[in-house]
């Protein structure tokens, strides 16, 4: 499934994009991990995780991006983790496991507050961390 | 700014900045990848007075313009 611009998630990204005049927005995304230039991968709810991860893999975004999804119960209605590409040991209790039907949101109200990922067939294991709610 | 990703790269598709007390929109084309600034076409002029309400005006609608016409934009960059 490809996500045409004209969808959900594309335009809360142009709503997204808007915030970024918010200051206190803008800090709550340096508290969640993002710096400036990073891709931020705007998803649906019940976007297939796979296909969100695949994004990063194949549109040469960096070792670390960060995802949104439209929540409600999130700070400014975003709901955000990063995905970072780490060379650190796995702790084998915090492994998360995809189906390969598992959504975005699924995934994001599992990460409490990070899970790490190995995708199969790859070396390097993948961080999960949720942005955490302004104090 | 509009990017896109076109055969294994991304690539800037058009952007809208503010220079010489203008804000401006720029369109990129593909058959002239070292042309960074484009066709310009002019949207506003910048006065002293409320200059700064003004841009933060255009940050707003400068992403309306971007979502509008995006489709366009890449057809322009295209030609």
């Amino acid at each position: 499934m490809s996500v045409g611009i004209n969808s959900r998630p594309a335009a809360a990204g142009f709503a997204l994009a808007k915030l970024l005049r918010n200051a206190e927005f803008r800090a709550y995304l340096t508290r969640s991990g993002w710096a400036g230039g990073q891709h931020i991968i705007m998803a649906g709810d019940g976007e297939p995780f796979i296909e969100v991860f695949a994004k990063m893999l194949l549109h040469d975004t960096g070792p670390r991006v960060m995802v949104a999804l439209e929540d409600e119960d999130s700070p400014f209605g975003f709901g955000l983790f990063t995905m970072t590409v780490t060379d650190e040991t796995v702790p084998t209790d915090d492994v998360l496991t995809v189906a390969p039907s598992a959504s975005v949101g699924m995934i994001f109200s599992y990460l409490r507050p990070r899970k790490w990922y190995v995708p199969h067939n790859m070396s390097r294991p993948f961080l999960l961390e949720r942005a955490e709610a302004p104090a | 700014m509009q990017m896109a990703w076109m055969s294994g790269s991304w690539v800037q598709i058009c952007r809208i900045d503010t220079e010489h007390n203008m804000v401006h929109r720029h369109q990129l084309r593909q058959d002239k990848p070292d042309d960074d600034v484009g066709m310009v076409t002019d949207l506003e002029f910048i006065s002293q007075a409320g200059g700064t309400d003004l841009i933060g005006r255009w940050y707003d609608e400068g992403i309306d313009l971007m979502q509008a016409e995006w489709e366009e934009s890449i057809r322009r960059w295209k030609q």
